[in-house]
């Protein structure tokens, strides 16, 4: 029996499925997703969504593992994020698996820019310079080509548009 | 020969970034009886504890046309009361405002994205047929749990 793994990662647009063989070890994702990109192997790092430490690639991805949570490839360990807020900038190191919702949460909080919490749930997070919202599920490695471990961030008001009067008024 | 709405719906719904959101527990689908798909998607309350809203999208002509969308009680199968709608910031309160046409009021929705020049103003949220629905959950699934983010800060002292 196959077991499905869903992947983000360096390189890819969008969260994939990738089939492998019951059994497999995480070298295995590796050595396909490698292959995929092109490049060597044994540069890939493979973790598990919002973790610090990549996983043993000897270890056996198992069915019920791989249904519970998202995986991630990437050349680099470590990502330095800057995020741009007025005229300050913070900066933090976080795994390539990080979401952009755990940067987003680090970024309003007092270990960030310390944002009002009446202000703080219409905060978004843009690549530097531009103004289209990141997806705050996609994972920051997506965003970043080895050997480049930096990430430039905005955080930006989110749009809220408006117009319609209340049906009752 | 299939509805090309349903196989537009169908290959949607098997895509791994609707899967992912499963996996991750942001949304569930709870029926597809087309035109009617029906969505459960999590929400973090105001006071911080964790819910649920349904959602009930008319896919005629997807995804072509956009869907009309509705926040929904799944136990009445009638829109959502007004008292019952998330609450939050002004995001979230204009989302699910009861306006005209009482459909989720955001620039991807059939009825709002059509009025006051929405595609226009706003082209990252208006839909056209190439998004899918998962870019519908995701919107849906940030504005329901913005609340999140008023908890991980606090004022400076």
């Amino acid at each position: 029996m196959d077991t499905k793994i869903i992947i983000d990662g360096e390189g890819l647009s969008d969260v994939e499925v990738l089939v492998i063989p019951e059994g497999s070890t995480g070298r295995e994702v590796v050595r396909i997703m490698a292959t995929k990109a092109g490049v060597e192997s044994d540069e890939v790092l493979l973790f598990v969504e919002d973790s610090d430490e990549p996983l043993d690639l000897d270890l056996i991805i198992k069915e019920d593992q791989a249904a519970q949570t998202i995986h991630h490839v990437h050349r680099a360990r470590r990502v330095n994020v800057s995020v741009h807020y007025q005229n300050e900038i913070k900066t933090e190191a976080f795994s390539p698996s990080t979401r952009i919702q755990v940067v987003l949460d680090w970024a309003v909080s007092s270990k960030g820019f310390n944002i009002d919490p009446v202000i703080a749930p219409e905060m978004e997070l843009a690549l530097h310079g531009e103004s289209k919202e990141l997806p705050k599920q996609a994972h920051i490695g997506r965003y970043v080509r080895h050997p480049h471990h930096q990430l430039s961030l905005d955080l930006i008001r989110g749009v809220v548009p408006n117009g319609a009067k209340n049906s009752d008024g | 020969m299939d509805n090309p709405a349903v196989t537009a719906i169908k290959v949607d719904l098997s895509a791994s970034r609707f899967q992912a959101g499963v996996v991750r527990g942001l949304w569930r689908l709870i029926s597809l009886e087309f035109p009617v798909l029906m969505i459960g998607i999590a929400a973090t309350e105001a006071d911080g504890t964790a819910s649920e809203y349904f959602f009930h999208f008319e896919l005629s002509g997807y995804p072509g046309i956009a869907p009309e969308v509705f926040i929904w009680d799944i136990e009445t199968s009638q829109v959502l009361p007004v008292a019952r709608r998330p609450k939050g910031c002004p995001r979230v309160t204009q989302a699910f405002i009861d306006w005209g046409s009482h459909t989720v009021y955001r620039p991807w929705e059939r009825h709002s994205g059509a009025h006051n020049d929405w595609a226009r103003k706003y082209p990252d949220l208006a839909w056209h047929s190439k998004r899918d629905i998962t870019f519908i959950l995701e919107d849906l699934h940030g504005l329901l749990n913005s609340n999140s983010l008023s908890r991980s800060t606090r004022p400076a002292a």
